[in-house]
């Protein structure tokens, strides 16, 4: 079960710079723990005991996954994951 | 009848922005800005040089578009957007465009306009990436929908990540051609979350869905005026 995510510039200090990366599940919250797993600090920054933080958005192809399952939206082989975090800036 | 566009900051996404709608014609722009020239801005303010360090941007700006480009002098109003300003700077505007540096702002702006009923276009950049939201209200996703409230902790600002120029100049112009699409004849094609990536050379367009208990513009919405106790996080001082 490959799941390509695509990783925002702002957190590409936690996977040595790579855009995108693989990685395995079968929900977007079993890819994410995998991510997790692969290049530790991402459960920290994306997620808290409600769920995805509210700044954060992951998407699923062009869907945000809070209009589909949430994290408990299926994901099957092939799939891409986009994270996009709220950002200020640029004055 | 020209259209009111508010540029609420005029710095390195504002600045570019307001070059490319400084020649569409109907448009009266309107600078919202009390931020100096600094040297260390100059790489991504291109109208300026030496010579406008230490110059309101909002003044310098408006005086490049009339002097160079020979267009209607902006209106200039050097000021930032607070709890007790905004509703009538937003109110004055037909639609508004948000190129702050810091949440607060972001999401006071935001508010603002989901109150008075005005499109609003934000914009923001850091690193080697930006974003893009364009609002029409009520027919669209606000920037809560998208972004619910100011973040808590970790969130990419200005004070933890550079800028990089291009991408600046790269977000205020999609954010030109987002108020263009407004203007006319089907302004909810504007509405949608466009996502930069300059390391990838990526564009992604996303058409944002509204959410259903979104605190400002569901049905139940719990916003119903700007109560400054909302907006207080941290600024960002550059
Ligand atoms: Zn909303």
């Amino acid at each position: 079960m490959a799941i390509s995510i695509r990783i925002p510039a702002s957190l590409r200090t936690l996977t040595q710079a790579k855009e995108e990366v693989t990685v395995d599940g079968a929900t977007v919250r079993a890819a994410l723990a995998d991510l997790d797993a692969k290049f530790p600090g991402f459960k920290d920054r994306l997620l808290d005991d409600k769920g995805v933080k509210r700044f954060m958005n992951v998407y699923l192809g062009d869907e945000d996954i809070r209009f589909l399952d949430g994290l408990d939206t299926p994901v099957k082989d092939g799939d891409s994951l986009t994270i996009v975090p709220a950002i200020a800036g640029g004055r | 009848m020209s259209a009111r566009v508010l540029l609420v900051g005029v710095g390195g996404i504002g600045h570019p922005c307001a070059l490319a709608l400084a020649a569409v014609p109907d448009i009266e722009l309107v600078f919202l800005d009390d931020d100096r020239v600094e040297r260390s801005n100059l790489h991504r303010l291109v109208a300026f040089d030496e010579a406008h360090v230490g110059a309101p941007k909002a003044h310098a700006l408006a005086e490049h578009i009339e002097r160079e480009l020979h267009a209607t002098r902006p209106v200039v109003i050097v000021d930032r957007a607070t709890p007790d300003s905004v509703r009538a700077h937003v109110d004055d505007a037909d639609i508004v465009v948000e190129g702050s540096d810091n949440f607060a702002t972001k999401f006071l702006v935001a508010d603002a306009c989901g109150l008075a009923g005005k499109p609003s276009v934000h914009g923001a950049a850091v690193g080697w990436s930006g974003t893009v939201l364009s609002v029409v209200p009520a027919r669209s996703a606000c920037y809560r929908c998208v972004f619910e409230d100011l973040p808590v902790g970790d969130a990419v600002d200005c004070a933890t990540a550079g800028v990089f120029a291009p991408v600046t100049a790269m977000i205020g112009a999609v954010m030109a051609a987002h108020v263009r699409e407004m203007l006319g004849p089907e302004p909810a094609r504007a509405a949608k979350l466009s996502h930069f990536d300059a390391t990838a050379g990526m564009f992604r367009h996303r058409t944002m869905q509204r959410r259903s208990d979104c605190p400002l513009c569901c049905e139940a919405r719990v916003i119903t005026a700007i109560d400054a106790s909302r907006y207080s996080a941290p600024l960002c001082s550059h």
